[in-house]
C-alpha cells in the first residue's frame, strides 16, 4: 500500500484528474450531490460566485486575506491517513502559508468542531483566530483507487460559502489536488491561479562525480526527475514557452553545444553551431529563436540562432566579455552581462544589438538577469562586498531591493510564471541547493537536498 | 628466463602507472607547478624572446611514445590568472614559453587548453571568462610559433575545480589554463 501511495503520479494520470464543482455550492447546501467523478462539470467561472475580493498582489501592503485552515476531516484507514490525507493537508498548508495572498491564522486558536459555523456565535469563535475566511476540507475514499476531496470556503462575516469545489483522483494525486485547490483559492481572490502546479528545471550533480544532469521538479521540490542522460556536464536549462522542451548547454564529446530536449527526455537535438563555448541558452518568447553566449577565437559574444541552427547572428561586438543573454517577455530586447566598463554589469539591447544601455548601476558584480513575467522587473545576482545576493530592480525607476540574505553565494534567480515567486541557488556551507521564496524574499524554503543543485529555471506556463 | 623477468617487471611498471593515473577526479600533473604562487603585480615581458627553455633530452622523446596521455600532459605546465582577468601575467608567459619550446621539440603532440575559474564569479560568466583564459594561452603559444592546428580550447568555468577549498589558496589554483594532451 505504501508503495502505491508513494509512487510518483504520471502526468497523464494527473491530466485525468476530475475537477467537479457545483454552482449550487454557493447556496445553503454546499456539497454538490451530482459531482460524479469522471463526468462532473468543469468548475464554474469565478465571476458566478459572490463576495469576490480582488487583491493587487504586486502592490499589496497588508492586503493579505486572513484565512483559517483547520486540518482536513477524513475517515480513512490509518495507512490512507498517512498516504493521502497528511500529504494533502501539508501541501495545502505549505502553499497557502507561503503565499503573499493569504495570511493563515493561528491554528491553536481554532474552535473544536463548528465546521461549518451555523450561527453568528459559532462564526465569531472562528473569527477569534483573526480569520475572515474558513477553508473546510474533507477527504474520503471514493473507491479502491480514488480519493475525493471536498472544499468549502466560508465567509465568516456572512457565514455563506463563497467557493465550493470537489476534486477526485488517484491516491497518489493528493498533493496535486491540494495544489489545484490552492490555485482555485488564489484565483478566487486575485483573478488568476497561483504557481502551485508549475515545474522548475535545474542542474544536479547527484548522479556521478564530474557529471551534471538536467532535472525537473514541482515548484515545492517534490517529484524530482532526471531529464538528460549526458554523463558529462549539462548546464543552464531554460524552458520553451509552451513548457514542452528544455534548451541547455552540454559538453557531450568534450565540445560544448546547445541542445534541445523534450521535458520527458525524448527527442534530444544538438543545434548545429560554428561557434565555441555555446553557453547560457535562452528561449525567445515565440519559441523560434535561441539567444546564447558563443565564442570565436576567445571573444565571448551574444548570438541568436533559430532552433534548427539556421540564421546564426552575432548581436554584440566588443572585446570585453558579453555573456548570459536573457530574453525580455515581449521578445524585443535581451538583457546580458558585460564587463565592457570594467566590472561585470547588466545591460540591455534590442535584437539588432543596438540601443545598448547599462541597467545595473551600483555594486561590483551584477549578473544573471531574469525578467519578471510582466517585464517590469528584473531579478539578478548582485554583489558589492561579500557574497552574491539576489536583487530585484524595477526597470522603470531603477529602484532595487535585495531579497536574500545570509552567508553563501546566492545565484541564478528565476521567476514563477505568475510573478509572485523567485527561485535561486544558494550555497550553504559546501552544499548548494535551490531556494524558493516570494518575490519579496519572504517565506524562503530550501526545496532540494540530494547532491548539489544549481541553475533553477521556472517553467513559463501556469499549466 | 631472463626475458621472463624483464617482461614481468615491465608489466609491473605498467600496472603501477595505471594505478598512479586512474583514480583522479582532477588531473593534477605530478610535479607541482613552479609558478603557482599568484602575484597580483603584472609584469609585462616582451612576447617573443622566451627565456632559454631546457630542450627535452633525446631519451625522453622515446619515453613519450610509451607514456599515457595523462603522463605526457604533465610536461605542459598550467598557467595561472588573476581574479576576473584573462590577461597573461609575467609568470604565465614564462610558463608558456617553456611549454612552447617543449611543444616545438615534440611536433606530433596535439592538445587542449582548458580554461578554469575560481568559484567566486557566477557560473555562466565564468564559462565566458574561462574561454578567454584558454584562448589567451593559445594565442601566446601560437605567437611563439606553435601551430594553431595542434591546439583546441574549452572552458569549464568553475565547473571542475582543481582545489575544493573556499580560500585564496584554492581560488588561485583554480584560475588556470590547464593543458591536456590528446594525441602524441
Amino acid at each position: 500500500m505504501g508503495g502505491l501511495v508513494n509512487r510518483p503520479t504520471p502526468i497523464r494520470t494527473l491530466a485525468a484528474l476530475v475537477l467537479a464543482a457545483s454552482a449550487a455550492g454557493a447556496h445553503a447546501q454546499p456539497t454538490p450531490a451530482n459531482g460524479k467523478p469522471g463526468t462532473g462539470p468543469v468548475a464554474p467561472p469565478v465571476s458566478s460566485l459572490p463576495s469576490q475580493v480582488v487583491v493587487d498582489i504586486l502592490g499589496a501592503k497588508g492586503a493579505r486575506i486572513p484565512l483559517a485552515i483547520p486540518v482536513t476531516i477524513a475517515s480513512l484507514k490509518p495507512e490512507l491517513q498517512k498516504g493521502a490525507v497528511d500529504p494533502f493537508f501539508t501541501t495545502l498548508n505549505d502553499d497557502l502559508s507561503g503565499s503573499r495572498v493569504f495570511l493563515v491564522s493561528d491554528p491553536t486558536l481554532y474552535p473544536k468542531g463548528l465546521r461549518p459555523p451555523r450561527n453568528r456565535p459559532e462564526g465569531d469563535q472562528w473569527k477569534a483566530s483573526a480569520a475572515q475566511y474558513l477553508l473546510d476540507t474533507r477527504l474520503a475514499q471514493e473507491n479502491d483507487t480514488n480519493i475525493v476531496v471536498e472544499a468549502q470556503l466560508y465567509d465568516l462575516g456572512t457565514l455563506q460559502p463563497i467557493l465550493a469545489k470537489k476534486y477526485s483522483g488517484p491516491l497518489a494525486a493528493s498533493r496535486r489536488i491540494a495544489h489545484t485547490l490552492a490555485n482555485d483559492l488564489t484565483r478566487q481572490f486575485t483573478g488568476k491561479p497561483g504557481p502551485y502546479l508549475t515545474k522548475i528545471a535545474f542542474v544536479s550533480d547527484r548522479d556521478e562525480p564530474r557529471v551534471k544532469e538536467i532535472y525537473t521538479m514541482d515548484f515545492d521540490g517534490e517529484t524530482q526527475r532526471r531529464v538528460t542522460n549526458s554523463r558529462t556536464l549539462s548546464l543552464a536549462p531554460d524552458w520553451s514557452p509552451d513548457g514542452k522542451r528544455i534548451v541547455y548547454q552540454s559538453y557531450e564529446k568534450d565540445n560544448p553545444g546547445v541542445f534541445l530536449i523534450g521535458r520527458d527526455g525524448a527527442d534530444k537535438f544538438r543545434i548545429p553551431l560554428s561557434t565555441q563555448l555555446n553557453a547560457s541558452p535562452s528561449f525567445s518568447p515565440d519559441g523560434k529563436t535561441i539567444a546564447f553566449c558563443g565564442s570565436v577565437r576567445g571573444n565571448p559574444e551574444i548570438y541568436t540562432v533559430q532552433t534548427d541552427g539556421s540564421n546564426l547572428k552575432r548581436l554584440t561586438e566588443n572585446v570585453a566579455i558579453d555573456s548570459t543573454p536573457r530574453w525580455s517577455p515581449n521578445g524585443r530586447e535581451l538583457a546580458f552581462t558585460s564587463n565592457r566598463q570594467g566590472s561585470p554589469q547588466i545591460y540591455m539591447m534590442d535584437l539588432e544589438g543596438a540601443n545598448v544601455r547599462r541597467v545595473s548601476l551600483a555594486g561590483s558584480w551584477n549578473d544573471e538577469a531574469s525578467f519578471s513575467p510582466d517585464g517590469g522587473r528584473v531579478a539578478f545576482a548582485c554583489r558589492n562586498d561579500g557574497d552574491f545576493q539576489i536583487c530585484v530592480m524595477e526597470i522603470g525607476t531603477g529602484r532595487t531591493l535585495q531579497i536574500s540574505e545570509g552567508p553563501g553565494a546566492h545565484e541564478n534567480p528565476t521567476w514563477s510564471p505568475d510573478g509572485t515567486k523567485i527561485a535561486w541557488e544558494v550555497m550553504r556551507g559546501s552544499s548548494t541547493q535551490i531556494a524558493v521564496a516570494n518575490a519579496d524574499g519572504s517565506a524562503m524554503r530550501i526545496v532540494t537536498s540530494t547532491g548539489n543543485n544549481f541553475s533553477p529555471a521556472w517553467i513559463k506556463t501556469l499549466e | 628466463m631472463k626475458n621472463l623477468v624483464k617482461t614481468g617487471s615491465l608489466a609491473l611498471a605498467a600496472v603501477a602507472l595505471v594505478v598512479a593515473c586512474s583514480p583522479k577526479p582532477a588531473p593534477e600533473p605530478p610535479p607541482p607547478p613552479p609558478a603557482a604562487t599568484p602575484t597580483p603585480t603584472v609584469v609585462t615581458l616582451e612576447p617573443t624572446p622566451a627565456p632559454a627553455p631546457k630542450p627535452a633530452p633525446r631519451s625522453a622523446e622515446e619515453d613519450i611514445k610509451a607514456m599515457s596521455l595523462d603522463r605526457v600532459s604533465s610536461y605542459l605546465k598550467p598557467v595561472f590568472f588573476d581574479y576576473d582577468k584573462a590577461d597573461l601575467r609575467g609568470d604565465a608567459r614564462d610558463v608558456l614559453a617553456a611549454n612552447a619550446a617543449w611543444l616545438k621539440s615534440h611536433p606530433t603532440i596535439a592538445f587542449t587548453i582548458e580554461g578554469h575559474c575560481d568559484e567566486r564569479g557566477t557560473a555562466q560568466y565564468n564559462l565566458a571568462l574561462g574561454d578567454r583564459r584558454a584562448n589567451s594561452a593559445k594565442e601566446y603559444l601560437v605567437s611563439l610559433g606553435v601551430d594553431a592546428g595542434r591546439v583546441k580550447t574549452v572552458s569549464y568555468g568553475k565547473e571542475r575545480p582543481f582545489a575544493t577549498g573556499h580560500d585564496e589558496d584554492s581560488w588561485a589554483k583554480n584560475r588556470r589554463g590547464h593543458f591536456v594532451v590528446t594525441a602524441k
